[in-house]
């Protein structure tokens, strides 16, 4: 690429230097709050603010025209500040991830976010981030990743909904869901307690053995489960997927327009991930994991919502060959002291919800339907992780080859994931005594970069996989 | 290609403390004459590591700083009190930032960083063509590290 593009920035991209310099307009009250302190008067506080407003101003303005990105051989390179300039020069090749956003106001006024991402730089932090005409994101993204992709993949309205109620929790719908409940009950003047009371009045008419206060339990958990569902949905509406040569595109979002690119080169492991909802519909949802720092969704990029595993299999194997790999597994065993060993926790956690749920009714008798209904709701998670627990020793296993797949459940998601041998940044292999008798171990692979994926898989036959590292690493174990 | 920072990046340094020494002695004057002149003799400490920071500590900085770039990575080393010297593979580098101050761009000098997979080295200032002449080193270290 012999180019010599220049990018100017989008003129809204002043709000963001704006932000930067807002301490300035703090100094003048700070000076009038000083001067009123040590002689009760205070002035000219609007005067200095007025200069302070035009010295923030002109510097933003200066800043925004000083902003530039120029694409020449192969590198990127971005000039900003004005008091301090900053020039950087970043090689194409070392870009992890683009990632272009834009809600409805951008939308209006024709620009995007666009954020460039690479394997350097502060976790959590976007490397370089700012705004640009819409139609140069497209200049600079086919500049950089080539032509745009021509092979779009959409998903139906249920998948999608799938995809949105399995990665929706009750917990995020009460963050996202508290505030406006209580900003829109204050509007219509009733208090959150008044919505409460209305829930409690409902749950009263719902005839079942257990006391009112379950069913408002209930009816609430459901409610803030709706509305994280609501927001979940709105923000992966209109997922697709295109692909072409070697650029992958994700696209979503209805309010809030998401769009990630990023070379097939740049993706370190293919995750395939099911979550329990995922199981009752026999579905799993796929993943990749970029080895660059990105911003909200960290280095993971969702590239299918949900598909059988043979379809996924199939249809993404010309795109991530990793997929396509077939070694031996190194399993779990299987006996009856191992199938024990993967029950003793599910065990121990029953015996303790038993123990104090009859502890707590003997104690509080006049509260037994309600800690009944609890100790019945732990029962069925603990009975689902006894489930789980079983599964662990069916499904685990790990294999090294040239690429490594690795088999486990972590929480109660099942991942399989796959990847390169070189992208493998640590393996640790833990041993309690308990596996020293049975000669076992469990094991656990991550890879290369942080916050990427990591899979566990537990007693595993440990003869067998230190000969396998060994073999595949040339690493022996003291 | 070996690059030190040049006699003029000790100047700056010196200004750049003197500035700090002025904004604390000037806090400390105003804050005499509102509470008591005793705290003027905090001024000699403070004055005396002016003096330490500015003629001991500074030469010896800059003469210990040396920024070593070959085809192999990047050495940065510095250090009076404690020697630091960090090292970084070429092929590991992500990017290169040069920045530059007021101040520095009058001196003719400016700082660069070398971004790597969870490092960053920011070099004291040096001459800006030397910093663009390791900037193009690198770019150069790393198209062949891609062709190869």
């Amino acid at each position: 690429m012999n180019d010599n593009t220049l990018f100017k920035a989008h003129p809204v991209f002043i709000y963001n230097m704006l932000k930067r310099f807002v301490f300035v307009l703090i100094l003048p009250v700070l000076k009038g709050a000083v001067q009123y302190v040590l002689y009760r008067r205070i002035s000219g506080v609007i005067l200095l603010e007025s200069v302070a407003l035009v010295f923030i101003l002109f510097l933003s303005v200066w800043r925004l025209v000083s902003f530039r990105i120029v694409i020449k051989d192969d590198y990127l390179y971005i000039t900003d500040g004005v008091i301090i300039k900053k020039r950087a020069a970043l090689p194409i090749a070392e870009i992890s991830t683009i990632t272009v956003t834009a809600d409805f106001i951008l939308d209006l006024l024709k620009a995007k976010n666009v954020s460039i991402n690479t394997e350097s730089g502060i976790y959590g932090k976007k490397d370089f981030s700012f705004k640009l005409y819409k139609t140069d994101v497209d200049r600079l993204l086919d500049m950089v990743y080539g032509k745009k992709p021509q092979i779009e993949v959409r998903f139906t309205a249920e998948k999608i909904a799938l995809l949105s109620a399995t990665a929706s929790s009750a917990l995020t719908g009460l963050i996202v869901g508290g505030p406006i409940i209580y900003r829109l009950g204050k509007l219509l003047n009733i208090g959150v307690l008044a919505v409460l009371n209305d829930i409690t009045e409902l749950s009263k008419s719902i005839k079942s053995y257990f006391p009112p206060i379950v069913n408002a339990i209930t009816i609430a958990f459901i409610a803030v489960y709706g509305v994280s569902f609501l927001v979940a949905l709105a923000r992966n509406m209109f997922f697709r997927i295109s692909v072409g040569g070697k650029r992958v595109e994700i696209k979503s979002g209805l309010y809030y327009k998401r769009q990630r690119t990023f070379l097939v080169s740049s993706v370190k492991d293919v995750c395939i991930a099911q979550t329990p909802l995922m199981r009752a519909f026999r579905i799993y949802t796929m993943r990749v994991g970029i080895g660059g720092y990105g911003g909200e969704n960290g280095e993971k990029s969702t590239v299918v919502p949900a598909m059988t595993k043979k379809d996924l299999k199939s249809g993404f194997s010309s795109l991530f060959p990793v997929l396509n790999c077939k070694t031996e597994f190194i399993n779990p065993k299987k006996d009856s002291f191992s199938r024990r060993r993967f029950l003793l926790l599910p065990n121990i956690y029953a015996l303790l919800i038993f123990g104090i749920t009859a502890g707590l009714i003997i104690l509080l008798p006049s509260f037994e339907r309600l800690f009944l209904f609890g100790g019945l709701v732990s029962l069925g998670f603990d009975l689902y992780f006894g489930f789980i627990s079983v599964k662990k020793q069916n499904t685990g296993g790990i294999s090294f080859g040239e690429e490594v797949v690795a088999k486990g459940i972590s929480g109660y998601t099942y991942y399989e994931m796959y990847t390169k041998k070189n992208n493998i940044g640590k393996i640790t292999v833990k041993r309690y005594p308990v596996d020293v008798i049975q000669n076992t171990c469990r094991v656990s692979v991550a890879v290369r970069s942080e916050s990427a994926d990591k899979v566990k898989v537990l007693v595993l036959p440990y003869e067998k996989l230190k000969n396998k590292i060994e073999k595949v690493y040339g690493i022996k174990s003291h | 290609m070996t690059v030190t920072p040049p006699k003029k990046t000790g100047t700056l340094l010196k200004i750049r403390l003197g500035i700090i020494f002025l904004l604390l002695s000037g806090i400390i004057v105003y804050l005499s004459f509102l509470f008591s002149f005793a705290l003027l003799y905090a001024l000699i400490p403070l004055f005396a590591l002016y003096l330490f920071i500015s003629f001991f500590y500074i030469p010896r900085f800059i003469s210990s700083t040396s920024v070593y770039v070959s085809s192999e990575g990047v050495t940065v080393t510095y250090g009076v009190f404690i020697k630091t010297e960090h090292i970084l593979p070429v092929l590991r580098l992500v990017f290169t930032e040069t920045t530059v101050t007021p101040l520095s761009r009058a001196f003719g000098v400016c700082s660069v960083s070398f971004s790597g997979v969870k490092a960053k080295v920011k070099t004291p200032e040096i001459l800006i063509a030397d910093a663009m002449k390791i900037t193009k080193y690198i770019e150069n270290e790393k198209a062949k590290g891609y062709e190869r």
